[in-house]
């Protein structure tokens, strides 16, 4: 009786939780939009942006407005940092508020009298490698530079070209590379020679890969409203990627600073937005796109634990990032379980508690969803199949035609039992081999991936058909055989948000860290594509 | 004597000495089977680390994490089956407990559930108000490190329970009414006689639980999760690394595990020769 009355209490509490949550959501939405959209208004409050931080406009508006319960409107002018000190000196009227990525460029004008105060850091930024998206050099991390004949810098008088250069030089790079180096005009040429693949790498912030706003010849600003409608999180139309920043060993991270110019025609709004930039809320939200925030919140003083269920194949790119996100946020500790998809099911229906959940297949997510544990999900990547086979592959395995070869031993997953299998099965059908692979004696039939991963990589057998993240994690025994695209569909892998969770908001924001671009690059480091492939 | 080539001993008849040689042979060779067969099996899993590997890999501090946690939790866990297991057992081994069979099939039950069972069966009972009293009230069991002490303690006390039991049974009952006759109470006797004497056993009963606690895997994955330097005890440890490609890793780890079983069943084997004196 007594059991019956917890059980009722814990679903009235995650009732009570669950709508909480929602409402929370609910408010924060409009607001988000609703600041740009007010744009051109009387009240509106001019701020300054380089185009490298005009991905995160919405956040600003949100953060400088404290989450729309101002007075004030924000209106964006992108401005062209290369060039700040001519461009305040000419502008009339004056903005109201002043955002860089950097801080020389702001200590530059305070130094010139040009601030009504001295700058204040709003963040911490570091800079990072940007490649266009095929990534021509094949470079892999900040030292794979050497390797790169067109690296485009900023200029040495900009915090971006300075730390870069600062950076290239702690590494023993600056030489080497300065042999071919791209200085383009404005930031804008940089992300065009970058997406048509006329640089193999920048070094900048990883807010410039989000696709800037064209300027015109001559022109030094662009007005916010002609910017084309973007989402920081869209990823599926980029053209330059964010490989990762430069390793704090050569680049530690450095102050993104805010300023109100002298003669800012609402130097009392700018004041308010300069408080507003730093409060908890919006501190704790900066955390979450920019390397480090400018001090630790209230937020991060309640110490915060989340236990997450993750498939055990997602742990090499999951345990980097819970890594990455528990430095952020000092105060969590997330708790990552790693297991069988199936297995981390029972474990949450049975124990109702846990915040997060990723199991390796969308099919377990499915099943969470209709038992009614989740609240929200986040698509984050996808698999890749591939053909796995020894090092060096001995048997000259090119393709799925030669899994028919009598002299090969083919391994596959059941098509049951895991979501590799029913892959498996799809591309060898679409390919017309299914039903002459079936009749074949020489088959072992697997019912998960790493077991497949073992009988190559033993050699017991010659060839299986496997993720490509586990073809990386195996990559010192064996070698993957691309597996043409147009044979199967995307197989897709989610993360979704717990109703049980007692911190969901937290929970959420590692959510929205995962589908980050800094998240998303590290899932395609492990070999998950993060644009569906198969058609 | 009269048929030398038959193979067998008739009824009556005097077993014959080449049907004893055929009979030796070929229990020995099966004897033999079986050694090539583990010798083989396990030996292949050693040689395939390399020495510099293995070194390698076990002072990975992950590595070490776990070795420490294990010898932790599973001690903490087998002191436990200890202070529970010593009363059970001599009750059980002592008096007759109404009900007795049912009793003991009760106290078995956990030695044939499956782990994995075993941990969701934790799962569920910390959902009790029970369950949830104990956690609010005392400690936080459910994926937290004390859970592994549960998780290894819940599938094992039954075996400790048994071993132990078979100690007290071999300490004969009359050295304990002499003692009662000499004026000692029923728990003098008991820690004055039945305890020392039942002392060896005991300690072969404490070390197989121990060595038996190391393997635990199921309960632990279910119970306490797979949670980097939280709940990784060496079985979890090895698990981790095999799912993601580290064979050597997870290997090293395995040899060490068995080196360790290696130890304590043959401290157990030797104890247990002695423990039947009494």
């Amino acid at each position: 009786m007594s059991r019956r009355k917890i059980c009722t209490m814990l679903v009235v509490f995650a009732v009570v939780g669950l709508t909480l949550a929602g409402c929370g959501r609910r408010q924060a939405e409009p607001s988000a939009t609703t600041a740009p959209a007010r744009q051109g208004t009387a009240a509106a409050l001019r701020v300054w942006i380089p185009c490298g931080l005009a991905g995160y406009m919405e956040a600003f508006s949100k953060a400088l407005t404290g989450d729309g319960n101002s007075v004030f409107d924000v209106e964006y002018e992108i401005v062209n940092v290369w060039g700040l000190v001519e461009q305040l000196a000419s502008a009339d009227p004056k903005p109201d508020f002043i955002i860089m990525p950097g801080d020389l460029e702001l200590k530059e004008l305070d130094a010139k009298g040009q601030l009504s105060e001295k700058p204040v850091a709003w963040a911490y930024n570091q800079i990072a490698v940007l490649t266009p998206k095929a990534n021509p050099a094949k470079l892999e991390s900040f030292t794979d530079l050497a390797k790169a004949t067109k690296v485009i810098l900023s200029p040495p008088s900009t915090s971006t070209g300075y730390y870069a250069e600062q950076a290239l030089k702690k590494a023993g790079l600056l030489e080497k590379v300065k042999k071919h180096l791209i200085v383009p005009e404005t930031p804008a040429e940089m992300y065009r020679q970058l997406a048509d693949g006329e640089a193999q790498a920048a070094l900048a912030y990883a807010g410039c890969a989000f696709p800037a706003p064209t300027y015109e010849k001559g022109a030094t600003s662009v007005k916010a409203s002609n910017l084309p409608a973007q989402a920081p999180e869209d990823n599926k139309q980029r053209s330059v990627i964010v490989l990762g920043p430069v390793p704090e060993e050569y680049s530690t991270p450095f102050p993104a600073c805010m300023a109100i110019p002298k003669d800012a025609p609402h130097p009392e709004w700018a004041r308010q937005a300069l408080a507003n930039l730093l409060s908890d809320e919006a501190q704790a939200d900066i955390a979450l796109w920019m390397p480090k925030p400018a001090r630790e919140t209230e937020l991060a003083k309640k110490r915060v634990g989340l236990h997450m269920y993750c498939g055990a194949g997602l742990r090499p790119p999951i345990e980097k990032l819970a890594k990455a996100f528990e430095e952020k946020h000092r105060n969590v500790r997330l708790n990552v379980s790693y297991a069988g998809s199936g297995c981390l099911l029972a474990q949450l229906t049975f124990a109702k508690r846990g915040d997060l959940y990723m199991p390796g297949e969308a099919f377990y997510l499915d099943q969470a969803k209709k038992r009614g544990f989740l609240v929200e999900e986040a698509q984050i990547a996808y698999f890749v199949p591939v053909i796995l086979v020894a090092k060096g592959n001995p048997k000259g395995v090119k393709g799925l035609e030669d899994l028919l070869r009598p002299d090969v031993k083919v391994g596959i997953g059941e098509p049951e039992a895991c979501a590799v299998g029913r892959v498996t099965k799809i591309i060898l059908q679409r390919a017309g081999l299914w039903e002459k692979i079936e009749k074949r004696q020489q088959i072992r039939r697997a019912l998960n991936v790493p077991e497949l991963a073992y009988w190559v990589s033993l050699g017991s057998v010659d060839a299986a058909v496997v993720w490509q993240a586990q073809a990386k994690q195996f990559a010192d025994k064996c070698d993957a055989v691309p597996v043409p695209s147009k044979y199967y569909d995307p197989v897709d892998i989610s993360i979704g948000l717990l109703k049980f969770s007692k911190n969901p908001d937290m929970a959420q924001r590692f959510i929205q860290f995962v589908s980050s671009p800094e998240g998303k690059a590290v899932f395609r480091e492990a070999g998950y594509a993060l644009e569906p492939t198969g058609k | 004597m009269e048929q030398p080539v038959s193979t067998g001993a008739k009824d009556g008849q005097a077993p014959l000495p080449i049907g004893n040689l055929v009979f030796k042979l070929v229990t020995n060779l099966f004897l033999l089977l079986l050694l090539v067969l583990l010798g083989g099996v396990l030996g292949a899993m050693v040689f395939y680390v390399r020495w510099d590997e293995f070194v390698a890999s076990i002072l990975d501090p992950e590595s070490l994490f776990a070795l420490k946690l294990t010898a932790i939790c599973v001690t903490a866990s087998t002191a436990l089956c200890l202070v529970v297991g010593i009363p059970v057992a001599y009750a059980l081994s002592r008096q007759q407990v109404p009900l007795g069979i049912v009793v003991d099939t009760i106290i078995d039950l956990p030695l044939v559930l499956p782990q994995l069972i075993a941990g969701i069966a934790l799962l569920m009972f910390f959902q009790t108000s029970l369950g949830v009293w104990i956690e609010t009230h005392i400690m936080g069991f459910v994926y937290r490190t004390p859970g592994i002490v549960l998780a290894i303690f819940f599938p094992t006390v039954s075996l400790a329970v048994r071993s132990m039991k078979a100690a007290f049974d071999g300490v004969d009952r009359r050295y304990e009414q002499v003692a009662r006759t000499l004026g000692c109470t029923e728990t003098q006797a008991f820690w004055k006689v039945s305890l020392p004497l039942a002392r060896t056993g005991l300690v072969a009963g404490t070390v197989l639980t121990w060595a038996y606690s190391l393997g635990a895997f199921g309960s632990i994955l279910m119970f306490a999760g797979a949670t980097r330097y939280k709940t990784t005890v060496v079985p979890i440890a090895i698990f981790l690394n095999m799912t993601t490609g580290k064979i050597t890793a997870g290997l090293s780890l395995t040899i060490v595990l068995l080196a360790l079983a290696v130890i304590s069943l043959f401290a157990f084997k030797r104890l247990g020769g002695r423990a039947t004196i009494a």
